[in-house]
């Protein structure tokens, strides 16, 4: 018998450097999962790629006991990467702090296209061209 | 209840899904340790809070001075994206102090007595059991420690122990070192199924007394020695070294944990996810005079029960 879901967790978080402070204390810690034991298969799991953001999505079942999907660094992270800027604009409107090309745009897309929740590669390249907008990173051919 | 509660300032932004990657990112960048996106609760339950709606990011930011600033740089960033997507619905940004209730804590009261094995059984010390048979009862608190019998890799080294310990007749006494013992589990594990003398390290100082404590509660302190010490600066002789790491702490310690191996003797590694059990392996046997014994496996987790050859050929 399937056991009962009784949540879907979503966190980005720092790649081997969870602890058991917030975020992950209050998401973990609400629904009964044994944070310390999450902690240990997290960091584990993502040691070799410490500096960046992995997230994760962790099933809680009914009994407390839990499983877990990594997934590829979000768009934001893929986008900071390529424009080679540390931090995205405080004020996308008015700043722009970096630029990345078209090409590293679809590329992106391409990588995110299962995460991404488009319809296909076009939508998908919107979606991330919409990020960088947000971040004050300017796409240029 | 902690003794000293911590004081968090709890964001929580409602945003249109398409911002939420943008927003996730600022909010890290302003220094929070990550991110939750609240977008997929899949069923209604008691304890899921009501109102977790598509679309929520919470973080939180420690509540010392200065925070007010990063909330007023927050603010400004989801203003200039209204002005941005002027289509999409505008961000909303609630702010709430809190104090942690002891988030850590909150997973003990569906913590149970555990049966590891045939003869194991692991209950916390708040809990009830009345053993049955043979059962030997590990009774553990495990404070802020890791070490329960939950986890698999904790699990398979006390079913690799159990193979060894009160059944291979190599030695006339077992000597165990235990390396980041935690809440003791091992340790007392190997103490409660006959070893003569057992020895545990931890580099934190924290599982030292947790550890102190369950050995107490299990009366065998007088059998095992916990020290605060990272086994690097450590020499001992053993004839079983138990070590539930991770990958990347055990490779670099492997000539030195063979070092205190008596011939003959069992190495136990286990914390080791299975992408990483292939160069485990390979590097472990690499060492001279060291065979394979067994490989356990439970879901994605892999320990390996290494052998130290009587005599070097």
């Amino acid at each position: 018998m399937a056991k009962k879901v009784i949540a879907n967790i979503k966190l980005q978080i720092q790649a081997g450097k969870a602890t058991p402070s917030p975020p992950i204390g209050p998401a973990l810690g609400q629904h009964g999962v044994n944070i310390m034991e999450f902690c240990k298969a997290y960091n584990a799991l993502t040691s070799g790629q410490e500096g960046t953001v992995v997230p994760v999505i962790i099933t809680v079942y009914a009994d407390r006991s839990f499983t877990f999907v990594t997934k590829t660094p979000p768009a934001s992270v893929l986008l900071k990467q390529a424009a080679k800027i540390a931090k995205g604009a405080g004020d996308p409107k008015r700043e722009k702090v970096g630029t990345v090309t078209a090409k590293q745009v679809r590329d992106i897309a391409e990588l995110k296209l299962k995460d991404l929740n488009a319809v296909d590669l076009e939508g998908a390249v919107r979606t991330v061209e919409g990020t960088a907008r947000s971040m004050g990173i300017e796409v240029v051919q | 209840m902690p003794e000293t509660r911590e004081h968090w300032i709890e964001v929580r932004v409602t945003a249109p899904a398409e911002l939420s990657d943008a927003i996730s990112s600022f909010i890290t960048d302003l220094g929070s340790q990550g991110v939750i996106q609240e977008e997929t609760v899949v069923d209604t339950f008691d304890d899921v809070e009501e109102g977790e709606t598509k679309g929520d990011i919470k973080a939180y930011f420690a509540d010392v001075e200065g925070v007010s600033g990063k909330l007023d740089i927050l603010a400004r960033y989801l203003t200039s994206l209204s002005e941005l997507f002027p289509g999409l619905d505008a961000p909303v940004m609630k702010t709430e102090a809190i104090a942690d209730p002891g988030w850590e804590e909150q997973w003990k009261k569906y913590f149970k007595p555990l049966r590891i094995s045939r003869d194991i059984v692991i209950k916390p010390t708040w809990e009830r059991y009345a053993p049955v048979g043979r059962d030997i009862v590990i009774d553990i608190d495990p404070g802020m420690a890791f070490g329960t019998g939950q986890h698999p890799s904790t699990r398979m080294c006390i079913n690799a122990m159990e193979d060894l310990l009160p059944k291979d007749r190599s030695f006339e006494k077992w000597s165990v070192l235990d390396v980041g013992t935690g809440t003791g589990i091992l340790a007392i594990t190997a103490a409660k199924l006959g070893a003569h003398q057992v020895v545990a390290v931890d580099l934190d100082l924290k599982a030292v007394e947790i550890a102190e404590k369950n050995a107490d509660i299990n009366r065998v302190r007088d059998r095992i020695e916990i020290l605060n010490r990272d086994v690097t600066t450590f020499q001992g002789r053993f004839n079983l070294i138990v070590a539930n790491l991770t990958a990347p702490t055990l490779l670099p310690i492997r000539s030195h944990l063979f070092g205190m191996l008596e011939n003959g003797g069992y190495l136990i590694l286990s914390g080791i996810i299975e992408k990483d059990a292939p160069l485990v392996e390979e590097t472990f046997l690499m060492q001279e005079g060291v065979v394979s014994h067994q490989v356990l496996k439970e879901k994605e987790w892999v320990c390996f029960v290494f052998k130290k050859r009587s005599e070097t050929p």
